[in-house]
């Protein structure tokens, strides 16, 4: 079953340009499809991975002459269920909104081999076949990026495209570095290696390989150059999946497999990136502050929220890293929900300027009621997701000790709630905009995938205790048991 | 290291250099192509066969063609300039990360003794099939994502009225590159 994840997608995106010539709806019907499918896959896994099972999947069970190794744990099944989730929306949205941008059929088979990538980077237990499945999502997300042909979307794709091959030249490099060491790339072999003990000064060397690849993926301070240009410039929808979902697989989840399951989290890592997240956090929320473009507002606000993940999971104490975990889920729905918002206000107005924006909120009461959740998600107001997942990152910071990095991380929630608020008053209140008169709400598709976000945002805040120990707490088991700290139920079984 | 593959690495990379900074795209695709010709042999010469003909047919053979092919196709006028002042930064950074390199690695692996490989298979097939399944699927994804990628980006785009309002609305840096 877990290789559905990968071979669904795949199958369907190989299938997109017949589908196309065949019906023009097709591809957007199958497309929704297939990531509610992925998704109630996922949730099918819920109950078992909860109780502590892992799963593996393997091809010799079914006497296939080829060699197929997989394996979910928690960890593996939040990160999928994050996709396919922010997928669906994506997709769902994409059926009004992309259909002014032509090519369809090309789009949603870029989509699909995307999700495929993620997909496939997060089962596999191999140090080898994941860079495969970065490289896969990666080069669908460039040819995305660049989908509106458009000479900025070209010129941001190009930059992203160069800062992702040094960034996979980095992961290439220390991957060969382990196999010169160990002589396998499983990840398993690999952790009972570095057991044994490696040379320190290769270790050294590899770790900050794996640190600069896997932090230009996640965009991290100072690996972020590409991320601002990049996301802002992709269609809406891939805007969403990029910041949601792409920043997260390809960095934050490579990154913590590699470091938690094999090498332990070492304290080096551990310091660097707590230093690397608290500066992420700081200068993403202090640069997105001084934007007038909604999009790259956002997209400087997702560097400064994947600070917040990359400081829970540095830190290393079962209540930061569920913190991390949570926050990594919710970062997902609120900014992939944001991102929409943006596109459907540029769809509305034509402009995602915020100084030609102004009092659209009675025009688009939608989008405008989604971005005010979003906004208050992001900021970590209660009852939204967003509150509960930096509660948790700040008290495990106060009960580590970290009292300069807690009180950072206060004053950039507080930063953080300061931008939105200004996108607000700037975009959807005061006075109507010149030019703003005739605008009305956005079509049905777009406004179901924002006002499902929306809603996951406000549920997830309130079904609190409900995602924390069935969603969050197995993942957060998965990387505990990985580095050796004794786990613990916020809640109860 | 023996002085024949030393050699073949620093040509290598001088044809590399060549590659990018060349302003005659046809001559930088046949310096890419000569430098993937010189890493196939020493790929060969490192005991590895199979990844020396892959490299020579795939890189130096096929997307060499591709590339040549493409090029006829561009006209003159198409071809951006571009700044010249990488020409003379780029040979200082590339010799203070060589001079770094070549300290580095002499320091870390002069006297290190590589792992003793797992068995991997019979054969370059066996290994390939039987092993690295996984990855095969990978390269699958990674074919259609480029033949998906070109035809996305040389598509025609419908003229709907959306487009043209678009069009004119975008002022900045909003023309087609295409």
């Amino acid at each position: 079953m877990l290789l559905l994840f990968i071979v669904l997608p795949l199958a369907v995106a190989a299938l997109m340009p017949l589908l196309h010539r065949l019906n023009r709806w097709l591809p957007d019907a199958l497309a929704a499809l297939t990531m509610l499918g992925t998704l109630l896959l996922g949730i099918a896994h819920i109950r078992l991975i909860g109780a502590g099972h892992i799963y593996y999947w393997d091809s010799a069970l079914y006497g296939l002459p080829i060699r197929l190794s997989l394996m979910m744990d928690g960890f593996s099944l939040l990160l999928l269920l994050t996709i396919s989730m922010v997928s669906f929306f994506a997709c769902v949205f994409s059926v009004n909104y992309m259909e002014h941008y032509g090519g369809k059929g090309a789009y949603y088979a870029l989509f699909l081999i995307m999700v495929a990538g993620m997909n496939g980077l997060v089962l596999t237990t191999d140090l080898f076949s994941l860079y495969v499945f970065l490289e896969v999502a990666a080069i669908a997300s460039y040819a995305l990026v660049a989908f509106g042909q458009k000479h900025d979307e070209v010129e941001a794709a190009f930059k992203y495209l160069m800062l992702s091959a040094v960034a996979t030249t980095g992961i290439l490099l220390a991957t060969a570095l382990v196999y010169l060491m160990t002589g396998t790339l499983g990840f398993a072999e690999l952790a009972a290696a570095a057991r044994a003990g490696f040379d320190p000064r290769l270790l050294g060397l590899l770790l900050a390989f794996f640190l600069m690849g896997f932090g230009l993926k996640a965009a991290i301070v100072p690996f972020h150059a590409w991320l601002p240009d990049a996301h802002p410039s992709a269609p809406a929808p891939i805007s969403a999946m990029l910041s949601g979902v792409v920043i997260k697989v390809s960095g934050i989840y490579a990154l913590v497999r590699v470091v938690y399951n094999v090498f332990g989290l070492p304290v080096g890592v551990s310091q660097a990136l707590l230093a690397l997240g608290a500066l992420s956090m700081v200068l993403g929320a202090l640069i997105a502050l001084g934007q007038t473009d909604f999009k790259r507002m956002l997209a400087y606000s997702s560097i400064s929220q994947v600070g917040y993940i990359v400081i829970g999971l540095a830190l290393g104490t079962p209540l930061a890293i569920m913190g991390a975990l949570f926050h990594l889920f919710n970062h997902a729905t609120f900014k992939g929900l944001l991102f929409l918002d943006a596109g459907a206000t540029e769809y509305a107005t034509g402009t995602r300027e915020l100084s030609k924006l102004g009092g659209i909120n009675n025009r688009l009461p939608i989008t405008g009621l989604t971005t005010t959740i979003g906004t208050f998600s992001i900021a970590g107001v209660p009852p939204f997701n967003g509150f509960w997942s930096k509660l948790l990152i700040i008290v495990a910071l106060v009960q580590a000790g970290q009292l300069g990095l807690a009180a950072l991380a206060v004053g950039t929630s507080v930063l953080t709630l300061w931008y939105f608020l200004l996108i607000q008053r700037r975009a959807f209140f005061g006075k109507l905009a010149a030019g703003m008169e005739k605008i009305k709400e956005v079509p049905f598709y777009m406004s179901f995938a924002t006002v499902g976000l929306a809603a996951l945002c406000l549920a997830v805040g309130l079904c609190y205790p409900w995602v924390a120990d069935n969603l969050i707490q197995p993942g957060m088991t998965s990387l505990t048991n990985a580095i050796g700290v004794n786990g613990f139920s916020l809640f109860g079984n | 290291m023996d002085f024949i593959n030393l050699s073949l690495l620093v040509l290598m990379t001088g044809l590399a250099c060549a590659a990018v900074f060349l302003r005659d795209l046809v001559r930088s695709a046949i310096s890419l192509a000569l430098m993937s010709a010189l890493m196939a042999v020493v790929l060969y010469r490192l005991n590895s066969p199979y990844a020396a003909v892959f490299e020579l047919s795939v890189v130096a053979g096929l997307i060499t063609v591709l590339f040549v092919s493409v090029i006829a196709l561009t006209k003159e006028e198409d071809q951006v300039r571009e700044a010249g002042w990488p020409l003379y930064v780029f040979p200082l950074a590339l010799a203070a990360f060589g001079l770094a390199d070549l300290l580095v690695m002499r320091a870390l692996f002069s006297s290190y003794q590589p792992a003793g490989y797992a068995a991997v298979g019979e054969s370059f097939g066996a290994t390939l099939w039987g092993v690295r399944s996984l990855d095969i699927l990978g390269q699958v994804a990674v074919i259609f994502a480029g033949v998906f990628g070109v035809l996305a980006l040389l598509r025609e785009k419908p003229q709907t009225a959306r487009q043209k309002q678009d069009a004119e609305k975008a002022k900045d840096g909003g023309e087609k590159l295409w």
